[in-house]
């Protein structure tokens, strides 16, 4: 067997294994490290995979088409279902595509609490990713830790809005209801216990010689293939390209906030897992700066008894924890939407994969895969 | 009506209620956006007049060309494309939304096909990203997308019925847009 990652990375699609018959397996659609139900036939030689081609669809429900037979308020809890993982930020999406197209001005404080909730889900997310990725390698431990502190934000959701997974609690005008009293104590509290934690989790898992083993020069993602394909959020900021959508076109209160964005420049597995670890220190910083600013008053903006969508295309755009969401509202004047488009950041950075791993073994599709973090009833919709 | 009140300022009635105010002076980031894509795109595209974001409208066959042009004047970020069912007219209107990585703008390339014989032009070869959303357009509404690499449905089975995002889809199984409440 003559080929090597080495020699792989440099000639993608040129594959020669002599004294092997190429085979074909099915990874999943039940199968752990596929996050979800998703199919991945892989062609092999050996251990070396050849191509992959996945296979959606299993968990489509038809989202799009059921946008069109309710009002855009009834749609706002069928956006949770998307990417379950950044919930608040999809119902926020939805409410910006919403309040744009009727010319909604939402008050300041259910701004500061949107942020607020929507990096409380950009952590939470990649608290559940960076321990999903330590079990998907073999190391049962951060799956535990990563559960142990996303618990405290579920803890705050539910607090708050009474749903620990499917929010509708941003909608369009503000926010379903006031957080309680002790929100910025809780989320303060949060923040001082969290902070030290991300160093943990660097050296438990990113310390680990193995785990950097795993993770160096896997699945390389060049910057050209992903600006082609579409791919946004950490995979594409690993890859080099300076791109977020919270910068490149604020909403809400991000043009008022002071952070960095993350990137990296090497498009492989590791370059993605220290664009998230970092992002997650960004999201502190974040969070303080709304919680300190956060004002008194309403946080709901009257809306008419009726929402009528008028004619016309309105777009949102938004970062959640997995790259750039987009909501196109197509109006005919009616209270139902004439066609409701789902832009999937999942969709488009799992287009990556059957590119980035040729000339893998197929324990790096997990590995991989794990990294792109793909959640895929937001691909399926 | 004595003299003293004609004086005072007259109270708004229905009829003369405040007018709106005038809209707002359009951004110069937005004039200048729009007449980069103009530019870009050059005579065969005719800006479309909807509200909210802006768009172009090319002839069907002219999409191809459209597109390359876009991507050579920059626009190297296609977010998605997708499709609209007008039965009315009998058409479906495809739509590219594009943008760049480099900046915030974004705009829609429009066409329309005729519902019946809908094929068209496939532009995976100017944005890799169009060859998912194609399969995707081609599955739920029924759009041929010529040389396009790998045309078969993405979500749903190879055999199942019809388009469902067509406004005309009946599905008698499972329906989602029938309910009970």
């Amino acid at each position: 067997m003559e080929l090597t990652r080495a020699t792989a990375a440099g000639q993608p699609g040129t594959f020669a294994a002599p004294g092997y018959e190429d085979y074909f397996v099915n990874m999943g659609p039940q199968h752990p490290s596929t996050h979800g139900v998703l199919r991945l036939v892989l062609k092999l030689a050996g251990e070396t995979v050849l191509g992959l081609t996945p296979v959606l669809g299993y968990v489509h429900r038809g989202i799009e088409k059921m946008g069109e037979a309710m009002s855009v308020l009834q749609f706002t809890h069928l956006t949770d279902r998307l990417d379950y993982l950044s919930a608040h930020i999809n119902n926020w999406g939805w409410a910006l595509a919403v309040e744009e197209a009727l010319g909604i001005e939402v008050p300041e404080r259910a701004q500061h609490i949107r942020v607020i909730m929507a990096e409380l889900t950009r952590l939470a997310s990649h608290q559940l990713w960076w321990g999903v990725l330590g079990m998907d390698l073999g190391a049962f431990t951060p799956f535990l830790y990563g559960f142990r502190d996303r618990e405290r934000i579920i803890d705050i959701f539910e607090k708050t809005c009474g749903a620990r997974l499917t929010m509708n609690y941003v909608r369009p005008g503000g926010v379903t209801a006031d957080v309680e009293e002790d929100f910025a104590k809780d989320v303060g509290a949060f923040l001082g216990y969290f902070a030290p934690f991300i160093d943990e989790y660097e050296r438990l898992l990113g310390d680990n010689v193995i785990f950097q083993e795993r993770m160096h020069g896997v699945g390389v993602l060049t910057p050209e293939l992903a600006r082609s394909l579409g791919c946004t959020g950490p995979v594409l900021r690993a890859s080099g390209v300076d791109y977020d959508v919270r910068r490149a076109r604020p909403y809400g209160l991000y043009p008022r906030l002071a952070f960095t964005v993350p990137l990296a420049s090497a498009g492989d597995s590791w370059a993605r897992y220290q664009v998230r670890i970092e992002e997650m220190r960004q999201s502190l910083a974040i969070i303080r700066q709304a919680l300190d600013a956060m004002p008194a008053g309403p946080v709901r903006a009257k809306l008419p008894a009726v929402l009528n969508v008028p004619k016309g295309r309105w777009l949102s755009r938004v970062e959640t924890a997995r790259g750039e969401l987009a909501f196109l509202l197509v109006g005919d004047g009616s209270a139902k939407p004439w066609r409701v488009k789902v832009r999937s950041p999942n969709f488009s950075n799992l287009a990556a994969l059957p590119e980035i791993i040729k000339g893998c073994r197929v324990a790096d599709v997990v590995a991989v895969l794990s990294t792109l973090d793909v959640v895929i009833p937001c691909i399926d919709r | 009506m004595s003299d003293e009140q004609a004086a005072a300022p007259a109270t708004p009635t229905p009829a003369a209620a405040p007018s709106p105010p005038p809209p707002p002076a359009p951004d110069p980031a937005e004039v200048a956006f729009r007449e980069e894509v103009a530019r870009a795109l050059g005579t065969a595209a005719a800006a479309d007049t909807a509200a909210g974001v802006p768009a172009w409208r090319v002839e069907a066959g002219g999409l191809l060309g459209a597109a390359r042009r876009l991507r050579d004047a920059g626009f190297d970020y296609l977010l998605f494309m997708t499709a609209v069912d007008h039965p009315a007219d009998g058409r479906l209107e495809l739509v590219y939304l594009f943008s760049r990585f480099s900046g915030s703008r974004h705009g829609a390339l429009l066409a329309d096909v005729p519902r019946e014989a809908a094929e068209v032009d496939s532009l995976s070869g100017v944005w890799a990203a169009a060859d998912w959303h194609e399969r995707e357009t081609y599955d739920m509404f029924g759009i041929r997308f010529r040389n396009h690499p790998f045309l078969r449905r993405i979500l749903l089975d190879e055999d199942w019925p019809g388009h469902p995002l067509r406004k005309d889809y009946v599905d008698t199984l499972h329906d989602v847009v029938k309910r009970p409440y």
